[in-house]
């Protein structure tokens, strides 16, 4: 028997949906991937296979469903779920810039927290996967400070904002090491 | 549904009828996914099936896409050409400007979460 982690639902970053996509593009071809394609794109088709929930941001959303993008996007949308903005996003987002991540990244952290899927009836996601792993350090250097300031604002919100909890952070290469059969 | 009882030794025993209706037989690999209060049993050679599958799908959409569309805009104005002549630093910087004007575009409007949403861990499916 082989034990894994493997979280139910994920909000895919940027630079993984970046390099599945030019990934899934060079093996259609027939051509050699470089070792980062060919991990976003194994994880994505790994998790998907297990039924699990995979996630991106609107901006995202709108980016890959312009018809300029959709030559090479259009295959991996079925797949894929948009979070919507969930309030206190924004807010959330400021107090991540202040703690020096870009506002690309305060926005991605901010939406594993507020954003939400109507279908499912849920708030957040349980990870991140990510390809920045100075992202990925950042957070996790600054993790007992994040989970006070992210404590102290949620403890004065309402429900379903006051459970709203804080995603793990992974990068595509290790969670490919746990679910590699 | 059935249940079972787990042995002090850690091992479950599962009856002939599940294995049957589950068309999973002694000696099938398996992968457990374990998470608070729930221990799912999948058949290792399923999931690589499962992977296969998903990968030729992508690749016939994406041949189908390009055969339709033709390769001389896949993406970004970019032919097929050009786009896989990109460096990694090209590419980069491709998207992080084509996402920076989607996140223009698309102004973030924040919506009122209804109360009996629960976070994404409480609810596993």
């Amino acid at each position: 028997m082989n034990r894994i982690f493997l979280p139910a639902s994920c909000l895919l970053d940027k630079s993984v949906v970046r390099e599945a996509l030019r990934g899934l593009v060079y093996e259609t071809l027939g051509r050699t991937l470089p070792p980062r394609q060919v991990t976003s794109l194994a994880v994505m088709r790994m998790l998907i296979a297990y039924g699990q929930l995979l996630y991106i941001t609107p901006e995202l959303w709108h980016l890959l469903e312009r018809p300029a993008h959709l030559p090479v996007a259009r295959p991996f949308l079925p797949y894929l779920r948009k979070l919507q903005s969930g309030r206190y996003l924004k807010r959330r987002s400021r107090r991540l810039t202040e703690e020096s991540f870009s506002r690309e990244d305060a926005f991605i952290l901010s939406y594993a927290s507020f954003g939400f899927d109507e279908i499912e009836e849920t708030v957040g996601v349980e990870m991140v996967l990510t390809n920045d792993l100075r992202m990925q350090a950042r957070y996790a250097r600054g993790f007992p400070r994040i989970t006070a300031r992210f404590t102290r604002m949620t403890r004065q919100l309402r429900a379903p904002y006051r459970e709203a909890a804080l995603p793990e952070v992974v990068s595509a290469e290790e969670l490919w090491t746990q679910l590699a059969l | 549904m059935r249940t079972v009882v787990i042995q002090e030794t850690g091992a479950v025993v599962l009856s002939r009828e599940t294995l049957e209706e589950s068309h999973i037989s002694a000696g099938t690999e398996l992968v457990v996914v374990a998470h608070a209060g729930q221990i799912l049993l999948l058949d290792r050679e399923q999931i690589r099936r499962r992977v296969e599958e998903i990968g030729q799908q992508m690749q016939e959409v994406l041949r189908t896409s390009l055969a339709r569309e033709g390769k001389d805009a896949v993406f970004a104005g970019l032919s097929l050409d050009e786009y896989l002549a990109l460096s990694e630093e090209e590419d980069n910087a491709l998207w992080d400007r084509l996402f920076k004007e989607a996140a223009q575009e698309l102004k973030i409007r924040e919506q009122d979460i209804p109360a009996g949403f629960v976070p994404a861990r409480q609810k596993r499916r």
